[in-house]
Formats: structure tokens, sequence, C-alpha cells
């Protein structure tokens, strides 16, 4: 059998091609060869695959071999059958005649012969040598070609090509490769067919004893099969025969019983052969009946990458690859007692780097579809990530496992990977003391790496179990010996938190390595070595002696051999893991192995590097919240951006320590955390840059209902601020900015006055707050100085239970912390008085002051008092509320004051320099202020003549008062009011005569009119005449009838009577004459302040007179003479009778008549002649004449004259005549009548006859 | 055995995290169970690729290697339970017990 597998590798290598046989029947092929050939490799192929479908094969490789060669003649049948699949796939017969006897006689028969044998797969091409010039021949040929058709080609199937050597016809070598690829499709069908017939036969015996998986193999055809269809460039067939023999050999190899040798024990085998189909020939590897595990397994997977590859599925080839060497390397820990040390540890690093490297090659990128591309390159990651922890587990045993980080990553990875298990721990071989004790050196002088901070931890575990005790117990002659004999000083920290796994094993493993290492330990000469458990050091150099013997791979022996070259390669594998891992999904896994990086970085002293790869990392943990992780990395951040001196990110490196959970450090580590940040803060920074705090210091308004001012008013917001530091930490300034939820641009920054230490925990700081624009505020950011230092914090706390230290909370709050509402009345002032009051008196005014929801604590009044008004000082001014006000009006209108006696609501205020401060009491009600007031009017009253009172313009009386209110929390708020006040006389006094007497005396009626809602009570008149009046009889002045006192009530009228006649007066003095008389009234008032007139205010310091107080109204009043005595009348004589009428001229007349003596002094100059004029509408009228001139009037009484004026009437209807005037004569002289002005009727024109024509 | 159990937040957050281990190497689990969301979303993030199974709450095996195995559950709130087990021969029905049994007490 070993001789069928040598001859099929050889085969395997050698013939990578299908062969077409030819059959040179006329010895043509040498001059035809050539132009044959060159139509090889066939373009384009049709062929079936393994369930009959056409497929296109492009660049079919083939050869043409003739039957005579060597190789097709030589073999027996028996290998023909064995290796079926590298003989001729089509039989090519070539042929010529020129003679049909010729052809009858000797070709036919031959031919008959050479196509009798059926399995053969053939056709015939007839080479015609005539020369297209000579007819004869050509036609010759021709014959025999249709004979040889006639004879061998079929409807169903054509046979025959005809060939022309002076050139073969265009669709010659179309023909051809058509033949030849029906004969190929045919013969692999056949054999196709063949082939999985035997195979099933062969399975179905699959559990027969007598069965051989080498038969199956080989001779009944899996991987003839395979191999055929590579031949032919079916890969995806043969692939899928591939993966049927893996599942076939696993099967065999998982069913047992049998104890097969494993393989992997000769050299070289360390190195995976998983990408190298040709590594070792088949017949090293077989065994019994079958294949040695370790090198067939691999070679199947070479075989199937080998087809992935040229199939373009690098990707394929990355994830089945991976799947390999887990499943291969799990095979290998069954049989790593019997193979080299750490043999599974090298063969996984190799494995991986081969298809690492062979998929890389050959992969490229953007082929893919992207999520291909991304699993791909996570697979990449996963196959570098393996082969890092691989060979970190080296690095360890070697004794340079002080060198890795114990990191989260690392310490997952190592510490759950078992330590090897060979059968026995090898010994430290002759001659390696002085290595033995440089690696004890190498372990006493390693000091485990300090953290940054003085942070103390205990170093994560990189060993599944203490090294010593598993190597010790693994170690032939020893039993476990006691903890004191195997750990020294220095194995407690390089061993971590190792625990013992010895009760794991099992008995019978104990027992197989007790006899094993016996014959091994008697080997070993280093003294005592035997006798007492191997120390630590003597471990990593029995290791390191085994492995370089382990590895055949001079590189890996080389990387392995010092800590740089270890180092280095570490990094190239931890990048190469990290670049692939950020190319896919993966990205967590990508980030933490930059962490690792950064840790190399950070070694070599490469701070920057570190400190951006280290950022990497705790933004991951950090966005995610992995504070256990972030508290692992950050501390290493800080210590690369302190050496970098970035004080900026170490400032806050340094505030994110202290942000993080405080059970990841301790009170001492975070106490230094902070030391560094106030230090930092009150050196002198050279670029200081805002510390971003808000994961330290937090802050809320207080819970409830958010502060509500109105607009204008400062107050005070009180702020819950949250400090995370572990001490007291002192700011030098605070401030808050508030915002605006109406715009994000308003809000307002509130500062605190002074220093404030923030204690850890909850502290609340009172900020004062400034006047702020009307809506909604929310806190904004929270600024301040620590030394030199500004930071800010951006974040809120929840509002959550009071005493919560629940500082980290990143949400942000919409609730409002203060509502400044829209400005609105908050105050209103309006005058209590509904009328006027009385002028030049002394009187209250009442002014409500009415706060709307709002205090009016401390508030001011100031009040100005216009032109012609002033205050009464000696008063003081009242305050009372206004409904108690109300109340006590009718007291304090007659009985004064009712403030002193201690009411509360009730106050006598002064007024200094024009202001009057409210008192407390007023702050909430609606208090009214009585302030004492008089309007000053230098103008005497005057009367007026007969008619009804003329209306007193409302401006003489009007004066005005400006109040200005200053109230709110600091007086910001003002309110200004200026009201309008009316001040009257109390009478208008209008006077008639009423009769006039035969004798002169005239009754002169004198009417006074109340102006103001109170009763007045006149209790005395007189009259002080002007010149040319006196008093009638011995009168002094008072009226006829002396009914005092005369009530009057408000708004009502009462008339006095006089009696007066003309005449002089005795005038003492010339100068004393008075232009007009003055009526004085001596009068009482009653009245409520709170309606109107009242009382002068001065009447309210004398109590005893009370509403007795006389007051003196005067008013002037004018009289003049004659007094209603006409002079002149006018008269408008009487129409025609027969009316008027348009168009026809009528003459109009008025007498004029003297009704008495006109004196001297009273006419005008001409007293004979009197001016006329007639008006009249021209509309109307047509006046023919003079319409004004002088006539002649006598001067004597009874005089008389008439005046007529001839006028034509110019529209019918009822209009005015027209009107005589006598415009030099006051129209109160002239008597008229009729009295007013009249109609009279104008008739149409009469009908005019001319205009008739006769019938 | 199982070594770690961890609920993780909606937002990939670590909400309960308890591990096994005599050793004082809880964060390697810290570091164990965050790597393994990498899984979670990839499987979240492709639903082509997990095809069937996308339906279901149970994520099964997110992280084979050869010493520990990681499993995965994700409640229709988007919180992740995380199993790390020491065995690597472990039946996906007892696993996924264990998982709806958590659920139940998370609930």
């Amino acid at each position: 059998m070993a001789n069928y597998l040598a001859q099929f590798q050889t085969i395997k290598s050698t013939c990578g091609h299908l062969v077409i046989a030819v059959e040179d029947v006329s010895d043509l092929w040498p001059t035809i060869k050539n132009s044959f050939e060159e139509r090889l490799p066939f373009k384009r192929a049709s062929l079936n695959n393994k369930t009959r479908n056409a497929v296109f094969v492009e660049n079919l490789q083939a050869e043409f071999i003739l039957t005579t060669d060597a190789r097709l003649r030589s073999r027996f049948p028996q290998e023909q059958y064995l290796f079926w699949f590298r003989e001729p796939y089509a039989t090519l017969v070539l042929v010529t005649c020129e003679d049909l006897d010729e052809y009858k006689t000797i070709l036919k028969p031959r031919l008959k012969l050479i196509v009798q044998n059926d399995e053969r797969e053939w056709f015939i091409v007839f080479v015609s040598r005539a020369h297209p010039s000579n007819d004869q021949a050509s036609k010759l040929a021709k014959k025999v070609y249709a004979k040889l058709e006639v004879e061998f080609s079929s409807k169903k199937r054509e046979r025959c090509c005809k060939f022309d050597v002076h050139g073969p016809e265009a669709n010659f070598w179309e023909d051809l490769e058509a033949r030849i690829m029906e004969c190929v499709r045919n013969t692999l069908d056949t054999r196709e067919q063949f082939y999985e017939d035997e195979i099933r036969k062969l399975s179905e015996q699959r559990f027969n004893p007598i069965w051989n998986f080498c038969n199956f193999f080989i001779f009944e055809g899996l991987e003839s099969l395979a191999f055929m269809f590579e031949m032919a460039h079916l890969h995806e067939d043969a692939l899928r025969e591939y993966d049927e023999l893996e599942l076939c050999y696993l099967e065999t190899v998982n069913i047992g019983g049998k104890r097969r040798e494993f393989g992997g024990l000769d050299p070289g085998d360390d190195q995976a052969a998983l990408l190298i189909p040709g590594n070792k020939p088949l017949t090293q590897i077989v065994q019994d009946d079958s294949f040695r595990e370790f090198e067939f397994r691999q070679y199947l997977f070479a075989c199937q990458s080998k087809l992935l590859f040229k199939l373009n599925r690098p990707f394929e080839v990355s994830s089945r690859g991976y799947s390999f060497i887990i499943s291969f390397s799990k095979a290998l820990g069954l049989h790593e007692s019997i193979l080299p040390f750490c043999m599974r540890e090298v063969w996984v690093i190799t494995a991986c780097l081969a298809v690492v490297n062979a998929t890389n090659s050959q992969y490229s990128e953007g082929n893919a579809a992207p999520e291909i591309e991304r699993q791909f390159y996570r697979l990449q990651g996963d196959l570098y990530s393996l082969c890092r922890v691989k060979f970190l587990r080296l690095v360890y045993l070697i004794g340079y496992g002080t060198e890795i980080e114990r990191s989260p990553v690392n310490s997952a990875l190592l510490s759950m990977l078992p330590w090897p298990k060979p059968a026995v721990w090898p010994l430290v071989p002759d001659g390696a003391a002085s290595e033995v004790l440089q690696k004890e050196k190498i372990i006493m002088q390693e000091n485990p790496r300090v953290k940054p901070f003085g942070i103390e931890r205990k170093p994560l575990p990189l060993e599944p179990t203490a090294l010593v005790r598993e190597a010790n117990r693994r170690r032939a002659s020893l039993s476990a010996g006691s903890p004191s004999e195997m750990f020294d000083s220095k194995q407690g920290f390089a061993d971590g938190s190792a625990t013992d796994v010895s009760s794991k094993t099992s008995p019978s493993s104990k027992a197989l390595a007790n006899s094993m290492s016996r014959t091994y330990s008697s080997a070993g000469s280093f003294e005592g070595s035997v006798d007492r458990p191997m120390k630590l050091a003597e471990i990593f150099v029995a290791s390191e002696h085994v492995l370089m013997q382990t590895i055949s791979n001079p590189d890996l022996q080389k990387t392995l051999s010092s800590i740089q070259e270890i180092e280095q390669k570490y990094m190239d594998l931890t990048k190469g893991a990290a670049d692939n891992y950020h190319r896919s999904w993966w990205k967590r896994h990508g980030v933490v192995l930059d962490g690792e990086i950064a840790a190399v970085c950070f070694k070599r002293g490469n701070f920057d590097l570190a400190a951006k790869s280290y950022e990497k990392v705790c933004a991951l943990y950090a966005g995610e919240g992995w504070q256990d992780l972030l508290a692992e990395v950050l501390p290493n951040l800080a210590e690369c951006q302190r050496i970098l001196n970035d004080q900026a990110g170490y400032l806050s490196s340094c505030v994110r320590l202290l942000s993080l959970d405080k059970g990841l450090f301790s009170t001492k580590e975070r106490q230094a955390f902070q030391s560094e940040v106030v230090s930092l803060a009150h050196s002198e920074m050279k670029n200081p840059v805002p510390l971003d705090v808000s994961s330290l210091i937090t802050f809320s308004g207080n819970p409830g209902l958010p502060l509500e001012l109105c607009d204008g008013d400062p107050g005070t917001l009180s702020v819950t601020v949250w400090s995370g530091f572990p001490d007291d930490i002192t700011l030098d300034s605070l401030s808050l900015t508030l915002m605006a939820t109406f715009n994000a641009d308003e809000g307002g920054k509130l500062r605190s006055s002074s220093a404030t230490i923030l204690k850890p925990g909850r502290n609340t700081i009172t900020f004062p707050l400034p006047p702020q624009k009307p809506g909604s505020y929310v806190l904004g950011v929270l600024t301040g100085h620590i030394g030199h230092l500004t930071f800010r914090s951006h974040s809120f706390s929840k509002a959550g239970p009071a005493d919560s230290d629940d500082f980290m909370s990143y949400e942000k709050t919409t609730r409002p912390i203060l509502k400044v509402s829209k400005p609105r009345p908050l105050v209103d002032l309006s005058v209590a008085i509904s009328s006027a009051l009385l002028i030049n008196e002394a009187q209250w005014i009442g002014i409500i002051a009415q706060p709307i929801d709002y205090s009016l604590k401390g508030a001011v009044m100031h009040i100005d008092t216009g032109p012609g008004l002033k205050i009464e000082e000696p008063h003081s001014i009242e305050m009372g509320t206004y409904g108690s006000a109300a109340q006590n009006s009718a007291d304090t209108s007659n009985s004064g004051d009712t403030g002193k006696d201690g009411n509360k609501d009730f106050e006598q205020l002064s007024l200094l320099d024009g202001k009057i401060e409210f008192p407390d009491w007023a702050c909430d009600v609606t208090s009214i202020l009585w302030i004492p007031i008089r309007a000053i009017d230098d103008k005497l009253a005057r009367g007026s003549s007969s008619g009804p009172p003329q209306k007193q313009s409302i401006v003489d009386g009007m004066r005005t008062i400006a109040l200005k209110l200053e109230f709110g929390i600091s007086n910001n708020q003002i309110y200004d009011k200026t009201i309008a006040l009316h001040f009257t006389n109390p009478f208008h006094a209008s006077t008639r005569v009423a009769y006039q007497c035969s004798d002169g005396t005239l009754l002169l009626q004198v009417i006074l009119h109340s102006q103001v809602k109170a009763t007045l009570t006149v209790k005395d008149a007189w009259l002080d005449l002007q010149d040319g009046f006196v008093h009638a009889g011995q009168g002094d002045g008072r009226p006829v009838s002396a009914f005092f006192p005369l009530v009057i009530s408000p708004n009502s009228r009462s008339g006095l009577l006089f009696r007066v006649c003309l005449g002089k007066g005795i005038a003492e003095d010339e100068n004393k004459l008075q232009p007009e008389s003055i009526l004085n009234i001596r009068y009482g008032i009653a009245g409520d302040r709170t309606i109107g007139a009242h009382p002068p205010a001065a009447a309210k310091s004398n109590k005893t007179e009370g509403a007795s107080q006389e007051l003196i109204f005067r008013s002037a009043i004018i009289l003049q003479r004659p007094v209603l005595d006409p002079c002149l009348a006018v008269g408008f004589l009487p129409l025609p009778s027969d009316g008027l009428r348009v168009g026809k001229l009528v003459t109009l007349k008025w007498r004029v008549e003297r009704l008495k003596d006109i004196e001297e002094s009273n006419v005008p100059q001409n007293n004979d002649e009197v001016l006329y004029e007639v008006n009249a509408n021209p509309d109307n009228w047509m006046i023919a004449g003079r319409k004004r001139g002088h006539v002649s009037l006598s001067p004597k009484q009874g005089s008389r004259i008439f005046i007529s004026i001839l006028c034509m009437p110019l529209n019918a209807g009822y209009v005015h005549p027209p009107h005589l005037g006598l415009p030099d004569i006051d129209e109160a002289n002239i008597n008229c009548s009729p009295a007013g002005p009249h109609l009279v009727c104008i008739l149409p024109p009469d009908l005019s006859s001319s205009f008739c024509v006769p019938a | 055995m199982i070594v770690c159990v961890a609920v993780v937040g909606h937002q990939n957050n670590p909400l309960y995290i308890q591990s096994f281990t005599d050793a004082d190497d809880a964060l390697k689990l810290h570091h164990i169970v965050h790597c393994s969301l990498d899984v979670v979303d990839e499987r979240v993030n492709n639903p082509k690729k997990s095809g069937p199974t996308l339906n279901e709450t149970f994520l099964g095996l997110l992280y084979p290697t050869e010493n520990y195995n990681v499993y995965g559950y994700l409640t229709n709130t988007k919180v992740k339970f995380i199993l790390v087990t020491t065995d690597l021969d472990v039946r996906d029905a007892d696993v996924r017990n264990a998982h709806h049994k958590q659920n139940q007490h998370h609930v």
C-alpha cells in the first residue's frame, strides 16, 4: 500500500492536468503537433459538476500525449484502475487517406479495431494533405472523409472532423474543442459515477472491521475524485470532496477503540504545516490502515485552503483556519504528555501566523461585502490574539513573566489558560547553574511596578496556578512538598494569586507522571535537583532549554532569546490584533489592546503615544461606565500626562479619578488626587485651561417650587452643590450662570461674593440674584476658581432625596429654578375722592395705595405737588387701611384723628423731604393716605349775570399732584402716577334784576349755585356795591330778609335778594372806588373727605369749633347801567295783500321809532342820524336801491321814520324776508317786531300768455 | 463552573457583576464581560448573520475560547445577561434555562 501511496503522491504532484491521448494512425502527429498544442490551455470549457449541472471552466490545462508514449503504455491494468483520474479523458484518432480503396481495405478495419473499446471516449480527426489547388486530390479527400463520417458519426454524436494541413477551415478549431470537451465531459461523468458508486459501497462497509481508511482514501477514491475535480478546475466540487473526506476521517478517529499513534514527534513538527499540502509524503504518515492524525488533519486543511485560495476565498481560509487551530490545539492538548514540551503553544503560534500571512497576502481589500470584510478582520484579530496569548505563555515560562503587564486583558487570557502538561516537567540541564543564578538575580531585582499616586493594588494573576507547585508536581520523584519549601520570598508576587489545583489531576495521570519522570530524572545531573523541589529560577531555565529544543523555527527561537526581541514580537502581535479588531465590529477588543500597546510605549518612554492610546481606552470605559476597568487605566494616563507636563490633561485625569466610585480607591489615594489638583491649581500654570469638573462637582436647585420673582426684583438663590472631593476644598470664587428657557442666549451670572469652602458631599450655597428679565430660568454652568485654576461644571445632580450623596448623575434637569414674571402692575395708586374740593382751603386728598399681590414693605412715596398746589406742612399725613379708613371717614371728618388710639392699621406719618415711608403693616393691605393740601388761586371768583350759570372752565380748578412710589425688595420698583385734582369755589353766584320798582329801586337777585358735594350753610351774606350803585334804604348790604342760616344741599341753588338803586355812594377816597361789586358770604361746610369738599384740614386741630367753623366766600359781581331799556323800535310793515310772486317787484317797508330820549352820555355823537343796512339772501331776493345808508331821525322820543326798499323775490316758497339792521346801535337797545326771524310765502310767477298760441 | 454573572444595561453600562473566583481577580472578568459586548453588538447590528436566532433572547455562545466560554442573553429592554463559564462542554439548554431564570429574577 505504501507503494501505491507514494505513487499516488507522485502522480498528484506531477499530473495537474487532463490528458488527451493521440492515436496517430497515419504518422501525422509530428507535422500538426504544434498547431494543436497552441490551442492549449482551453480558454473556456463547459463541464458538468457533481450534481450534473453545467459549469464553465476557464483556462483548462490539458496535454496531448501519443498512445505510444511510455507514460501511457507502461501502465498495468491494475494501476490504471487505481489512478484512473490520470488516464486520458479523450482519445483523438488521427488519420489520413487519399484513396477510397485504401480506406476500405486498410483504414476502416483498423479504425474499427481502435474504437471498439467502449471505455474510451474517442473521435477522429481526418487530416487532408491535398493542396487546395489540386482539385482532384481535394475531391478524393472529401470523398474519403464523407465515407468516414458515414461510418463513424451518428445523428446523436458527431465523431469526426476534418483538418486541412494547408489552411484549416475557419470553424475547425471550434469543432475540435467541442469534440474534445464532449469527450472530457463524458469521461468525467463516467468516472465520477464510478467513484461515487465505489464510495457508497465502502461507506456502507465503514463499520466492518476490515474496513480500511486508506482504501477509502485512495483506492476507492474520495481523494481521487477530489483530485479529478481539481484537475478539471471544478474546485467547488473538489472542496466538497475534501470536506467529506475530513468528516469521514474525524469519524474514524473518534470511533476510537484502537489506540493510534498521534504523530507530531518528528523534527519540525512544531511548525504548523496547515497550509502546506506536500509537507510530508503521505507514505510517512500512514499508520496501519489509516493516517496519523497530526499530519493528516493538517494535510486535509492544506488541501482545502489551497482550493479556497484558488476560489479566491481567503476569508474562508481565515474562518476555517481559526476553528481548525482551536480544535487542533485541543487535540494537541489531549496528547500533550507525549508531545515535546510546549509543542502545543509553539504549533498554535506558527499556525496562527501562517494563516494570517497567507490570507493577508491573498486578500485584497474592497472585493468582499463590507460585512464579510469586517468578519475577515475580526478573524485576523482573533488569530493574532490567540498567537499573542500563546506567545505570552512561553515568555512567562522562560522567566520574563515580570515583563508582562498584569492588565485585565492579559490576566483574563493567561490566568485561565492551563500550564503546559508535559508528562514530566523538564529538569535543569547540566552546566546551567550560572543561568539559574542570573534568573534568580532578575527575580530578586524585580520590584513590583509602582503605580502612580501610590495606588496599592494586588496584581492581577497571570498564572492559572502557582508555577512552582505545578512544575514540581509534575516532577517524578517528588510529591507536592510543603509550601515553605517551594515558595521563596519573591515568588509570592511573581505567581500572584495562584491557587492550588492539584486536586484536579487524576491519580492515574499522576502515576504516569511519576513513572516517566524517574527515567527522565535519572539522566539529570544537576546537583540535588532530584531530591529537592525546583526553584522558580530553575524552572525558568529548564523550560527555556527544553523549549528551544522544541522550537525548530530559528526566527521564533531568536524571538525568544532576548527581552528586546520578545518585546518587539509582543508589540507586533498586539498591534496586529488591535489594528484588525479596529477594522472589524469588535472595537472594544481593539481599544483594550491599544491599552496594552500604551503600556509598552510607556515602558519605552514614548509617553506621547502611550497617553494617546490610554486616552482611547479611558474614553471607552468611561463612555460605558465601566468604572472598575477605568480605575485601572486612568492612573496610567494621568502619569503619562504628568510626565508630559500636560497640566490640563493631568488635572482632568485627577478630577476623573476623584469622580470615580468611592469604593475604587482608598481615602488616602483620593486625598492624593485632591492634593495634586490643589497644588497644581496654586502653582503657576503656563496655559491655564478651564477644567471641567462636571463629574466631581455637581449642583442642583433646591427641590420644590422655583423661586418666583417679579420683573426687576433682585433676590437670593440657594443652590445645592455636591462636592466629590474627599476633603474640604476652598474655592476662591464661585459663580453660576442661569439660562433662560425662552432663549438660550439670555441668562444671568450669579457670583458668590467670598471664597467658599466645599465640604465633601452636600453644600448649600446662596447666591445674590440681581434683577433678571422676565421668564423661566434653569441652572446653567457652575464656574469658579481654585487658585489660578478655572473650573466649570455642567452637571446637574438629581434633586433626589435631600441627603442623597448621589452626585454622579449626568442627567440634565430642565426644571426651572427661577421664574421672573412678566411686567405687571404691582401696585395701584388712585384718588379716594370723587368730586371737587374747596379751593384756597386746606383739604385732605385721599390716595389709595393698593398692592397687587406684591409686598410694599419699605415702600417710599414721593409727593410732588404741581403749580398752584401745596402741602399743608404743619399737618401730619394720615394713613390707614382702606376698609377701616372708609369706616373711620365720618370720624376723621368730624372729630379728626383716631390714629392716636393705638390702632395698628392707622398711623400718622410725617413728610420728610417730600417723602413718606410706608409702615410695615401697610405692606400687604390696601391702604389710604390722607394728605392735607391747599390749592391756591389768587383770582376772585366771578359771578355772572342772569340766565343759567355758565360752566366754569374745568381747567381753572385743575391741579396735579405727582406721586412716585418706590417699593420692592430693594426699592427697585417704581410706580409713577400723576393725579389730577379738581378744586372749586363753594358757590357760583349769578345775578339778575328781579324787578325794577318805579322808584328806581332794583331788586337784585343773587342766585347761589352750590359747586360741591357737601352741605353748605350760609350764615351771612352782604354785598359791597360798586361805584354807581348804593344800597336802597338804610341797608347795610345784607339781603332783604335774613333767613340765616341758609342750608344749601349739594348741587342745589338758593337765592338772595338785595335792594339796590342807582346812585353815587359817599366815597371818601376816589381811589378806593371799586369797579365791581363784591358778594361776601360767610358759610360753613359739612362734607365727607372721601366724597369731596369737606371742612378745611385746619378745623381738625380745633375740635371745639368742629363743623361750625366759618368760612368766607367772596365773589365779584358786575352791575351795569342801564339795565334792559331799548331806545329804538323797528317794525316790519305788512306786505301787500295780493301776496308776493316771483319776479314781481315789491316794496318792503320798516318803521323805525325812537322810544325815548337819548342821553348824551349813552348815544353816539350823530344822534340825529341812524345808520341802516338791509341784509337779504341774494339767492332769494334781488334788491333794488340802497342797501345801506343814513337816515335822519330826531333824537326826541316818539320821532319815527319809514325805510322802504324795492325788492324782487327770485324763488318761490317760504323764505326769510330781507332784514333791516341798525349797525351802530346795540341790539339790546332795539325792540324788534316781529321779535324773531320769520318767513314769507313767495308764490310762483304768473303764467305768461304770450307763449300761448291760439288754436 | 460559572465564574461570573453580569447584568449589563441597555447602554452597555454594567449594572451588576458578580464573580465567583477565590482570587482577587474580578477585574479580568469585568474585562471579559465588557469585551463580550462586542459580540452582542455585532449580533444585534447584523441580524442577517444571526439569522433565526434574531428573535430569540438567548444569544448562545458568544465568545468561545480555549479556556472559557461566554454566553449572552438579551432581554426585550436591551438589558444583557452575560455568563462566563470555565466548563467548555455545557449544554445550550442548561445555559438557556439559567438565563431564563435570571431574567425572571431580574424582572
